[in-house]
């Protein structure tokens, strides 16, 4: 291969100095656009008067899709300019220089894209929807029309003896007419909205449990490093008191790993039965899934 | 200044596509409760709770075709007794 | 060795339920479907909110892997065949076509991608453009996701990897258009 080592060296300078200042610039840009956009999405999902917030939902959706452009800008450049510059790999000096100005670019796109996800749990974030106010409408229309019905056949006075979440057939106690009740939509999204409104409002019983997970990954890996320690130390009296220590690490991990289990059980437990106490109609179903979820828990557990 | 009226115009633009923009299957709307019943379209009888939910007691016309099991609140005891 | 799961819910089998998902997926009424069916209402939705219950509690995944590939056949489906969406003859053309070309296929999948990305309700973008409507394409997406399977259980990795390269080649030609749609990215003045 020929080549200029001197106009290669110069080259590959110019290149990391250009990207470096490429990606500032493309940074300005990001917070420019992600800053003006955060109020505006905000604004948006107050304001959608759809109950789905489809407006809202499409203008995040375009939002995220120009702050992954910028991504994908930096990407692009990244590939082609630095990591597929051809530099003699024979010669030791070029091929360290390459590798320096990788690792530089490298390290200047892991940036962008930490900036990049910052922005996007930003933008994430402007969601926000009243489940208990959502709930708390399903409550009052039961109040509402639980005896306002009267039977088609004889007008009879109906009473709707619970909240419905789907059609249901309900028999005049006069004439012993089969009805048809037709919950509204509100009432239909109640088990839907069950679930979403328990996940919430037990949600700092999940946060307690992945706090004891950061506790019992600590352990873990004190307990590792002890026996790392163990396998290489010769000195047999130091071995001994590592092998103290050790056990002492084995139960202090076992003991947070419990911990851990406890609190997930704990929050699982009490987020089915907010769920049931906001759909009693299905909770039979509910507690089987209660089952697979605890089990599917218990089984990621033991494989790690 | 210039360098700032790009994004905000590129917003103003997005917000617009955004709010013409309509929706798969076209806005859902929200529908209130309602009662009604169906009487037998074969002979007119009304559908009496002691009858079942699947056939018309007097003229057979079958209502659902199906057989209901244990469901949420529709049971088995709600299918029509055999002719 | 039957699975339980698997029992229909008052009389409405799991390829009854994902034929119904799909065609009102495709605009056709809930109450033209369940007319065909023989069904009401509140036999309906009793069954649809257990059929979800059941692929909740299902450990095995068994019930929703066997719905979706019964999404995929909705339109041999003995008693719901025959209700259809009004399409376009362009846009039963284009059915066709997805169906058997899997470069079209790749493409529009990579297009709706691209159409969420520039604030476009991607499922109406494909409607719009080409006359098929989300149930057909998401049935279509069975078919080719099987094929997909069969490649990879083959180790054919290198046309699996084509078809993941395709896909995004077409969807950043289409990302390019709806860019210059809207007048640019916002990064497009930053040159290198
Ligand atoms: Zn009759």
């Amino acid at each position: 291969m020929n080549y200029n080592p001197a106009a290669m060296r110069s080259e590959m300078q110019d290149t990391q100095q250009r990207f470096v200042t490429f990606v500032d610039k493309l940074e300005i840009k990001l917070k420019e656009f992600a800053e003006a956009s955060l109020p505006e999405l905000t604004e948006m999902n107050d304001n959608d008067e759809d109950a789905y917030k489809q407006t809202y939902h499409r203008m995040k959706s375009a939002v995220l899709g120009q702050v992954d452009s910028i991504r994908k800008k930096a990407y692009d450049v990244l590939e082609e300019k630095v990591m597929l510059y051809q530099v003699p790999w024979e010669d030791a000096a070029l091929r360290q220089q390459f590798m320096d100005m990788r690792n530089t670019c490298q390290e200047r796109y892991t940036q962008l894209e930490d900036l990049i996800q910052y922005y996007r749990e930003k933008i994430e974030e402007t969601f926000s929807e009243d489940l208990e106010a959502k709930y708390q409408y399903i409550l009052d229309e039961y109040e509402r029309i639980k005896d306002k019905f009267l039977c088609t056949q004889c007008g009879g006075g109906l009473t709707i003896d619970k909240i419905y979440f789907t059609t249901t057939y309900i028999a005049c106690p006069f004439c012993q007419t089969q009805n048809t009740f037709e919950p509204s939509s509100q009432a239909k999204s109640l088990e839907h909205l069950g679930r979403s409104l328990a996940e919430k409002r037990t949600a700092h019983l999940l946060k307690a449990s992945h706090h004891n997970g950061q506790l019992e990954e600590d352990a873990f890996r004190k307990k590792h490093r002890l026996e790392m320690d163990m396998a290489f130390e010769q000195n047999s009296r130091e071995k001994t008191r590592l092998a103290a220590e050790l056990a002492n690490a084995v139960q202090h991990w076992e003991n947070t790993r419990n911990e851990t289990i406890r609190l997930y059980k704990n929050y699982l437990r009490a987020m089915f039965d907010e769920w049931n106490n906001i759909n009693p109609g299905l909770t039979a179903e509910h507690e089987r899934f209660h089952e697979r979820m605890l089990q599917d828990y218990l089984d990621s557990k033991k494989n790690n | 200044m210039e360098e700032n009226k790009k994004p905000l115009s590129l917003l103003e633009k997005m917000k617009q596509k955004a709010r013409e923009q309509k929706m798969y299957g076209g806005e859902q709307e929200d529908k209130s409760a309602g009662m009604k019943a169906r009487d037998c379209p074969n002979c007119g009888a009304g559908r009496m709770q002691q009858d079942g939910l699947t056939h018309c007691a007097y003229c057979g016309f079958e209502f659902l075709s199906v057989t209901l099991t244990d469901g949420i609140n529709i049971k088995k005891e709600d299918n029509s007794p055999q002719h | 060795m039957s699975n339980p799961l698997l029992d229909p819910i008052h009389g409405v089998s799991l390829y009854d339920y994902a034929t119904i998902s799909a065609k009102m997926a495709s605009g056709i009424s809930q109450e033209d479907l369940l007319k065909a069916l023989g069904i009401e209402n509140a036999v309906y939705e009793e069954a649809a909110a257990l059929w979800v219950t059941r692929m909740q509690e299902d450990q095995t995944f068994e019930v929703i892997t066997v719905f979706g590939q019964y999404f995929g056949e909705a339109d041999n489906h003995p008693k719901l065949s025959g209700l259809k969406p009004q399409t376009s003859a362009e846009g039963s053309q284009n059915l066709e076509k997805l169906k058997t070309d899997r470069h079209f296929y790749e493409e529009l999948s990579g297009a709706r991608i691209a159409a969420y990305e520039y604030g476009y309700d991607g499922a109406q973008w494909i409607l719009d453009n080409y006359g098929i409507t989300l149930g057909d394409f998401q049935a279509v997406a069975v078919h080719w996701s099987n094929v997909n399977q069969a490649e990879m259980g083959a180790d054919n990795y290198e046309k699996v990897q084509y078809w993941v390269n395709y896909q995004q080649q077409k969807q950043a030609e289409y990302a390019q258009k709806f860019a210059a749609e809207q007048g640019g990215n916002i990064g497009d003045d930053v040159e290198f």
